[in-house]
């Protein structure tokens, strides 16, 4: 089973586009393509995005490697085991940091056993066949 | 300050006393859990009480003190042996307690202690708040419904001042649109309840508690706020219909590899609650409330009455 990544927090919503646009270039972003992408859109200039890639990096959320004078910056952690991690750890799930701010109606760490399950149906049977009798 | 270390001491030795008094309220609100719309505020009454304890053991005895100053009940302190501990703002530096600088140890070690716990809290609460933020961000839709990009049928709802329902892109694949308004009722009912708000009480009151106990309390809150919501989608889409929806949920998660707790766990016992009668709305006597209320009046009372049996006691907690 792979190791389940630990989400750094806090991630700035500048780091969350960046990660965002990455995670939709594959095969990877230099520093100044993501300011176009995100930066300029945003207002901030090359050093900021620059500085949100650097602290993605040093958070292991992003790997990358140099070419010619320019790194080229890659998303680490797919987006979907990011996303896992995180409503994770949102739902206080793996001894995290207790969520009762968090009402969950159905939650995956809920689940019953077959027995239990058959004994429920039944019950709801019986409930259903009560209401059409009456 | 020369009388704070001894209501510190004094609200140590209500904390104490709380950690006696919980278990009973946890094993009443088990037994007896009361009406469904009080249960959440009993709750929340039991996880105040090392709180409300401490509190009222201070007030009670700040009050006398205060008496005694302006001369409504007969000061007798002259007539206390040296080094008695007293709660007096007249007489008390002339009668600290000649035994070193322990008291303050006590004192500060104390309120250090809480005071590390309340910045835990704190830190615990910051995080969760950027994480919840990252979620946002992450999820797709606009308004009060987002939508997870997850396989894993999951519904929820959190957040500060404005909160959202989360529902997986699993979940909605797996419902036909009027088990969606289904979900989508009972997380609004959540937010109707303002159990997210209480959530965040409940977690700060719950700072003063020791694990195992905070753990029990958390389950009764989370099955409280749940039967709640489930109760009111209920009134609008039938229980039976609900319980079903309930079970549909739980088959399409993973078979538990080991048998779940009697009853079923949370969400069993959600649909127990379900397939009986729908509960009465008829207005009962807060029984439960009274019975709290009428407590901390009487340790009021005590606790003034007695005041020379307390000082006594601190001491002897002093020279320990």
């Amino acid at each position: 089973m792979p190791a389940r990544p630990a989400i750094p927090v806090p991630l700035g919503d500048l780091e969350i586009q960046v990660l965002e646009y990455l995670w939709a270039q594959p095969e990877g972003s230099t520093a100044k393509q993501a300011h176009r992408a995100v930066g300029e859109a945003r207002g901030v200039t090359l050093n900021t995005v620059q500085s949100a890639l650097e602290r993605l990096f040093r958070k292991e959320l992003l790997s990358r490697h140099k070419q010619s004078h320019a790194y080229f910056y890659c998303a680490a952690v797919p987006r979907q085991t990011f996303l896992s991690s995180l409503i994770n750890q949102v739902l206080g799930r793996f001894g995290g940091d207790s969520a009762s701010s968090v009402a969950a109606m159905i939650d995956v760490a809920e689940s019953l056993d077959s027995e239990t399950l058959e004994l429920l149906e039944q019950a709801i049977r019986d409930r259903r066949q009560q209401e059409s009798g009456s | 300050m020369t009388l704070l270390w001894l209501f510190v001491l004094l609200g140590l030795l209500g904390w104490a006393l709380a950690q006696a008094v919980v278990p009973l309220g946890i094993s009443w609100l088990k037994h007896a859990p009361g009406p469904l719309q009080a249960r959440p505020r009993r709750i929340l009454l039991v996880c105040a009480l090392p709180w409300l304890i401490p509190f009222t053991a201070i007030l009670s005895m700040a009050a006398l003190a205060a008496a005694k100053s302006r001369g409504w009940v007969h000061d007798h302190c002259v007539f206390h042996a040296p080094g008695h501990p007293h709660f007096c703002f007249e007489h008390l530096p002339g009668m600290l307690l000649d035994q070193g600088q322990g008291h303050l140890l006590v004192a500060g070690t104390t309120l250090s202690i809480f005071a590390l716990f309340l910045l835990r809290h704190w830190t615990g609460a910051r995080r969760q708040s950027a994480r919840i933020a990252a979620l946002t961000a992450l999820s797709r839709g606009k308004g009060l419904l987002r939508v997870l990009d997850d396989v894993r049928p999951m519904a929820f709802a959190t957040g500060g001042r404005a909160p959202h329902i989360y529902l997986s892109r699993g979940l909605l694949d797996a419902l036909t649109p009027r088990e969606q308004r289904m979900v989508v009722a009972h997380e609004a009912a959540h937010l109707r309840q303002r159990d997210l708000t209480a959530g965040r009480l409940l977690e700060t009151l719950l700072v003063l508690h020791p694990g195992p106990c905070a753990d029990r309390l958390r389950e009764l809150w989370r099955d409280a706020t749940e039967v709640r919501a489930d109760e009111q989608v209920a009134r609008r889409f039938g229980r039976t219909e609900t319980a079903e929806l309930l079970l549909r949920l739980a088959r399409s998660m993973q078979p538990a590899p080991v048998a779940t707790a009697f009853g079923g766990g949370h969400l069993g016992l959600r649909i127990h609650a379900l397939l009986q009668d729908a509960p009465s709305h008829r207005r009962r006597t807060p029984l439960f409330e009274t019975m709290v209320a009428s407590g901390l009046l009487a340790l009021m009372i005590g606790a003034a009455a007695h005041h020379h049996t307390l000082e006594t006691l601190l001491g002897m907690l002093v020279r320990l």
